[in-house]
């Protein structure tokens, strides 16, 4: 089709469109007339924009404006940096929380002393045993797996894309699309990981399951905490050295094994921010700077983490 | 004898308004409104704007991006952009195009992080158009007389070949197909969706049919 015929058919579009002008209209129906060829072409073209017009029409599934109020809802929640805070309330609420808390503290140790011994006894344990630990060498770079899984794929992907972005994170993360997958790989300095997962917190709760596995130096062997949290990703992260870091994810394995178990969730809940370091004390922060020690390089690329995004739909 | 008719002069103007409204989708005077109470956190407002907009958005997302489910995703995300995004339109378009603006900006971008996905999913479903249907269509193209849209409409097989057909156009053709033939829109609206001059309107336009008429004879 050369250029000539390329504008005709621009001009025809446009006759069928009724987007000409009333002096084109005049001219394009003055050709048609005396151009049997031309007419033929208009005619297909009409039939072409016929069946498009003709195709049904598909009406929304119900209940999206309840789906994003929903979104929105939680979209209003406090932002990141901003401590959880104890819901305002009465001293006596208060009084009555701090006192639950201490109970479920002494009744978790008592019960997580049982466990610890249940699988270091234990030949087939799930998790690696505290006392069998791999040796892992003092090594500060972290590689790691999380695994996520949500019924809204589209959404989480989409916030995951634009929290890479506005963290200035692009050049460091690569990621793969399939139809019901979603794979970042990121490799940059923990300063740089922590403020992504801090926004990444924002959309925990449209996951359905999460899970990070932490390499160890020992082939084939993680360290797999299952239920984890966008807090407790940092918190491991964030460890020092590679032998803490290993620790730290133990006993959030542990942690949260027990709390998959345990009657009565929401103790945990109200314990939110003191789980940690129940056997490892140091609680690193969140969304801040980590501090270095002196006299060393800054660190460069020392996080390798490869987020597996999964729809359960 | 006169109520009736001044009853089926009514019901004339309403079905005329009507059809001018759905042709330029200038609901502005209500928009306005809504838009406001919205901006002032009437959340009732808001879900009258979406129940207002959701068919027509959902439709256009689901023509070009083809899965249900992904879809009602995207019409889901679109609205939640909407809101966060309302302090920002300024009114110098209408809300209607403001609004298919992002949901097509949404759209093509997940086609676009999809593409090799897409492509893919197609190559396995060639072939699938059986003699029949494929008869019909050949039926329906040599046909010198003006087919009836309404039987055009009820024939499922026609309407799959059309739906295959415009799967297999590129992701900007198809967007501006889709919301000419199908959302109805004026070129100028179209270019400013797509953020595109006239000109380019109606050159991506006349191609894409191009290209849709040849993908159908391929069929044949």
């Amino acid at each position: 089709m050369n250029q000539k015929d390329l504008h005709i058919d621009e001009l025809l579009n446009a006759y069928i469109d009724g987007e000409l002008s009333e002096q084109q209209q005049a001219g394009v129906k003055k050709r048609i007339a005396q151009d049997p060829q031309l007419a033929r072409r208009l005619q297909q073209l009409q039939k072409c924009k016929m069946l498009l017009e003709s195709l049904p029409r598909a009406e929304a599934p119900a209940g999206i404006a309840e789906r994003v109020k929903a979104s929105l809802g939680q979209a209003a929640r406090p932002e990141r940096n901003v401590p959880t805070s104890v819901p305002s309330g009465n001293t006596r609420t208060i009084m009555l929380r701090k006192v639950l808390t201490a109970a479920a503290l002494i009744a978790v140790m008592a019960i997580l002393s049982a466990v610890i011994n249940m699988l270091v006894a234990s030949p087939d344990g799930a998790e690696t045993p505290l006392a069998a630990a791999p040796h892992v060498a003092a090594s500060k770079i972290f590689t790691g797996r999380l695994e996520l899984q949500t019924s809204s794929l589209i959404r989480v992907d989409a916030f995951i894309n634009r929290a890479v972005r506005e963290n200035g994170l692009s050049a460091q993360v690569t990621s793969i699309s399939s139809p019901n997958k979603r794979i970042y790989s990121v490799s940059c300095s923990k300063e740089h990981l922590n403020p992504l997962l801090a926004d990444l917190q924002n959309v925990w709760d449209k996951l359905d399951a999460s899970r990070l596995l932490v390499d160890t130096e020992q082939f084939g062997k993680q360290v797999t905490v299952a239920a984890v949290t966008a807090e407790q990703v940092a918190e491991i992260v964030n460890q020092p050295t590679a032998e803490s870091r290993m620790e730290v994810a133990k006993d959030f394995a542990i942690l949260n094994n027990m709390a998959e178990e345990l009657p009565g969730k929401e103790i945990f809940a109200a314990m939110e921010g003191q789980k940690a370091g129940l056997t490892t004390v140091p609680k690193p922060f969140f969304t801040g700077p980590l501090e270095k020690p002196q006299g060393q390089a800054p660190a460069e690329d020392e996080i390798h983490l490869s987020i597996v995004l999964t729809n359960t739909k | 004898m006169l109520i009736v008719r001044e009853l089926c002069a009514y019901l004339l103007c309403l079905i005329m308004q009507e059809t001018v409204r759905r042709k330029t989708g200038s609901t502005n005077i209500d928009d306005t409104a809504l838009i406001d109470k919205c901006r002032g956190g009437d959340s009732a407002a808001f879900e009258r704007l979406i129940l207002k907009y959701q068919n027509r958005i959902y439709n256009t997302i689901l023509k070009i991006c083809v899965n249900p489910d992904d879809a009602a995703e995207l019409t889901q995300e679109t609205f939640v952009k909407i809101m966060e995004s309302l302090d920002t339109f300024e009114g110098k378009s209408s809300f209607y195009t403001w609004a298919f603006r992002i949901a097509v900006n949404l759209t093509l971008n997940y086609c676009q992080r999809n593409a090799k996905l897409t492509v893919h999913s197609l190559e396995a479903q060639d072939g699938r158009a059986g003699a029949e249907a494929r008869q019909m269509l050949k039926e329906f193209l040599s046909d010198d007389s003006s087919p009836d849209p309404a039987s055009v409409a009820q024939n499922k097989e026609l309407c799959e070949i059309a739906i295959k057909s415009l799967m297999r156009l590129d992701d900007p053709q198809r967007a501006v197909v889709v919301l000419r033939d199908i959302e109805g829109m004026s070129y100028a609206q179209i270019a400013q969706v797509l953020d595109i001059e006239l000109g380019t309107v109606r050159s991506r336009l006349s191609r894409a049919r191009n290209r849709l008429r040849e993908i159908m004879e391929a069929v044949l």
